[in-house]
């Protein structure tokens, strides 16, 4: 048994060893960088020094592109130490420099690296010779034929405009409830009088708090067809309240028309099932954001207003919805783009895409690259998916710039 | 006068156990500026709330103007109230604040637009109208908040402690524009304070509370000359009353003597208790008088000897901390001659002191210390 564990370890420690050392390498180089930037023929050297290192990558087999990134790095560090860092902003700067190294390894080199594949042909076609020789063909009509797939019928029967509707329907319906049924609990929670606050709070921030795959996991057995609670309680319940009306047998629920179903089998029932797991796990934090909102507002301003005259319904429209405004916005579109990009409660609930019809963007953009290995055409899909999310962005930033308050 | 607001047995308790106020009857005259004031704690802004409506009451009653408005909502007892951190509506601008109310009793535009000029004219906020309470000063959203009740022109105008959040200047000046403004509008008030300063220049009555009780009602020199008992009166003025816990008795010859633990008072020709036996004397600071070298200021009989422990020039006027033997008390003056002899001093000296005969005040040695009736001697 203790075999089994202990190769486990050395190869983590080996691991941890190697990832020390490269972050060392990276800490030392800076280092030697703010040691010697002053000196004249700082950035030749740097240049020379990337020139090697971008000729000692691509002897040894890299692509053009790494050679050429590896090649560049160190001449833009120098450029960094000699013009970017002056006067007060010297220091800062150089604390900045490993976020900024981050960013430029962690997002800004797999972005060019993706944006320059949606143009090749890379799928488990050419996936050997590219591995071999570092080659990937350009993709047919001028490298833009992996654009023209995406908004082309599939071999899967599943097209672009269908998916992305899906997607919006499954951010709207999500977004719908997460917003009403949390500020529902909210005002609820919020409510004068109401014993044991906290114990209703703790239960409503559940959701929250259990890892998402368990949760979905655990939402996915309450939909089997057959031992899920879901169809014993419509089963059970149907046979409890039946009764005989003009002739017929009336089933409560299934006469509202909750029944039995195959959920994972029918397209419509699975993206039902997914949107309610996804909502269950949605609400709590919209409701924490508006319990935070209202708890904010003074009871004073609703005790002016009942002064004022006003009822309930018009101290809802006139002060609690208004003075929930600015927190209301922000997280709604926040919200709007979390949920149209949620992969993990889709992925799992279609048990890694096994079952078909509740596909969005995003979970079939996963199934593209890493199901059908059509690694071009998915990179350029998700240039698509990333184009309608910077319009998503814009229209956040537009909506939630602070309106300037008129000073007269 | 008609009686705008009248409370009769009025009740509260919170949680069937806290008694916050303990069969309380009031009755405010219509244009009548009345102050309920006392230490926190005393119920004097939950009784202020219970007229409001924003509290329930457990037993008792409340009238405005003649309607019995016990178990009415607040929007149906025509009620404007202030608060004390003024409760404006941040996300309206002034003169959306200054229209909620009349909007939500569906005033027609033209009169808000009207009601609303007039209250902007009278509290001078005119070029405020369109800004928001975030842009105002303490003292700007002050005025907002009274120009909430003024376009209303509510029966009865309640006010939550409205000047405890300005600064000291800025309350002293908020005062007077609120006295001014109740001449003005003749707005029948009910004002809720700690501060006994603004008790006592704002009022026409004043009511003293404590502990849920009412202590006394009346004006406030009633209150100054005449406290009904010894909280009213330690309450009442700054600095405080100066408090003797002694008895009374009768010496042999005929004097009347008061002694207490570090000494004792002849007061032999004032207008005292009729019986001798444990009582408490209470002396405002200006009623013990520093004698001067002469002049009109050295006259009267040396009482006692205060040692001089600490001086507190005001300027105008003088307030020593002085120890009888071991006796703490505070003595004021604005006399120039006494101040003088006052200024003069320094910590340990001992200064002469007469007593005012005219200004004694007796209390019961009981807990309650209800003021004592006095009799002038001459007149036996």
């Amino acid at each position: 048994m203790e075999i089994t564990v202990l190769p486990a370890i050395s190869e983590l420690l080996l691991l941890l060893l190697i990832l020390a050392g490269i972050l060392a390498t990276g800490i030392g180089y800076i280092w030697l960088n703010y040691k010697i930037w002053k000196y004249p023929f700082y950035l030749p050297l740097t240049l020379l020094f990337g020139i090697s290192l971008g000729g000692y990558t691509y002897a040894n087999g890299a692509s053009q592109l790494a050679a050429a990134f590896f090649g560049t790095i160190p001449f833009l560090i120098g450029l960094y130490f000699k013009r970017g860092l002056k006067g007060d902003f010297k220091s800062s700067t150089y604390f900045l420099a490993p976020a900024v190294i981050g960013v430029i390894f962690l997002f800004l080199y797999p972005l060019v690296f993706e944006f320059y594949l949606s143009f090749r042909d890379l799928s488990l076609r050419t996936f050997s010779d590219w591995i071999t020789t570092g080659h990937v063909p350009l993709a047919d009509n001028y490298g833009l034929s992996n654009y023209i797939e995406v908004f082309q019928n599939r071999a899967t029967g599943q097209s672009f405009i269908f998916v992305l509707w899906r997607t919006i329907m499954w951010t709207a319906i999500n977004l719908f409830f997460h917003l009403s049924v949390g500020l529902v609990l909210a005002l609820l929670l919020n409510a004068k009088g109401v014993k044991g606050v906290a114990i209703y709070r703790t239960l409503l921030t559940l959701p929250w708090v259990i890892p998402q795959v368990i949760a979905v996991l655990v939402w996915r057995a309450d939909f089997n067809e057959s031992i899920g609670f879901i169809n014993q309680f419509i089963t059970v319940v149907n046979q409890l309240f039946s009764f005989e009306w003009s002739g017929n047998v009336i089933m409560p629920l299934t006469w509202i028309g909750f029944e039995p179903k195959a959920w994972f089998l029918d397209g419509s029932a699975l993206f039902t099932a997914a949107c309610i797991v996804n909502i269950w796990l949605g609400i709590p934090f919209m409701m924490i954001n508006f319990l935070g909102a209202l708890q904010s507002i003074p009871h004073s301003v609703y005790e002016a207003a009942s002064i004022d005259g006003a009822t309930w319904m018009q101290k809802f429209r006139h002060v609690t919805v208004p003075l929930l405004k600015p927190v209301m916005v922000p997280a709604s579109i926040l919200g709007a783009i979390w949920t149209f990009n949620n992969l993990n409660v889709i992925f799992l609930m279609t048990d890694g895409g096994r079952y078909e019809g509740a596909d969005i963007l995003v979970t079939d953009l996963f199934k593209q690259s890493f199901t059908y290995y059509r690694y071009g055409f998915a990179a350029a899909y998700s240039f698509v998916i990333f184009a309608i999310l910077c319009i998503l962005t814009v229209i956040q930033f537009r909506v939630t710039r602070p309106r300037h308050a008129s000073t007269t | 006068m008609d009686v705008q607001l009248e409370i009769k047995n009025l009740e509260k308790t919170y949680d069937k156990k806290v008694k916050v106020l303990k069969d309380i009857n009031l009755q405010v005259d219509k244009e009548e500026f009345l102050v309920l004031v006392g230490p926190s704690g005393c119920g004097k802004s939950t009784l202020l709330r219970t007229i409001a409506g924003l509290e329930s009451v457990t037993d008792g009653c409340i009238e405005i103007a003649g309607r019995d408005v016990t178990n009415a909502p607040p929007a149906d007892r025509d009620i404007a109230m202030v608060f004390q951190d003024y409760a404006l509506y941040p996300h309206m601008t002034v003169r959306e604040n200054l229209a909620f109310g009349l909007k939500m009793r569906k005033t027609p535009k033209e009169q808000i637009t009207a009601e609303i000029n007039r209250a902007a004219k009278m509290l001078d906020i005119e070029h405020l109208l369109d800004r928001r309470p975030a842009q105002l000063s303490g003292g700007q959203r002050q005025r907002v908040a009274i120009g909430r009740a003024i376009v209303r022109r509510a029966k009865l105008f309640l006010f939550d402690e409205p000047l405890s959040n300005l600064d000291a200047k800025l309350r002293s000046q908020t005062r007077i524009e609120l006295a001014d403004l109740h001449q003005k509008i003749h707005a029948t008030s009910v004002y809720v304070t700690h501060d006994q300063v603004e008790a006592m220049t704002l009022a026409d009555r004043i009511v003293v509370l404590n502990g849920g009780d009412i202590q006394q009602i009346g004006s406030p020199m009633e209150l100054y000359q005449t406290p009904g008992n010894k909280f009213v009166a330690s309450f009442i003025g700054s600095p405080n009353m100066n408090f003797f816990d002694g008895a009374l008795e009768t010496k042999t010859d005929g004097r009347r003597v008061f002694s207490f633990a570090e000494g004792e008072f002849d007061f032999t020709n004032a207008p005292l208790p009729k019986n001798d036996g444990p009582c408490t004397l209470g002396l405002r600071p200006e009623s013990i008088k520093v004698l001067a070298k002469k002049g009109r200021e050295a006259e009267g009989p040396v009482d006692v000897k205060v040692k001089v422990a600490l001086l507190e020039p005001h300027g105008h006027e003088n307030h020593l901390v002085g120890l009888i033997e071991s006796k703490q008390v505070i003595v004021r003056s604005a006399n120039p001659h006494r101040l003088a002899v006052m200024n003069s001093s320094k910590k340990g000296d001992v200064l002469e002191a007469s007593v005012d005969r005219s200004a004694l005040h007796w209390f019961a040695a009981d807990e309650l210390g209800e003021r004592l009736e006095t009799v002038h001697p001459t007149l036996n």
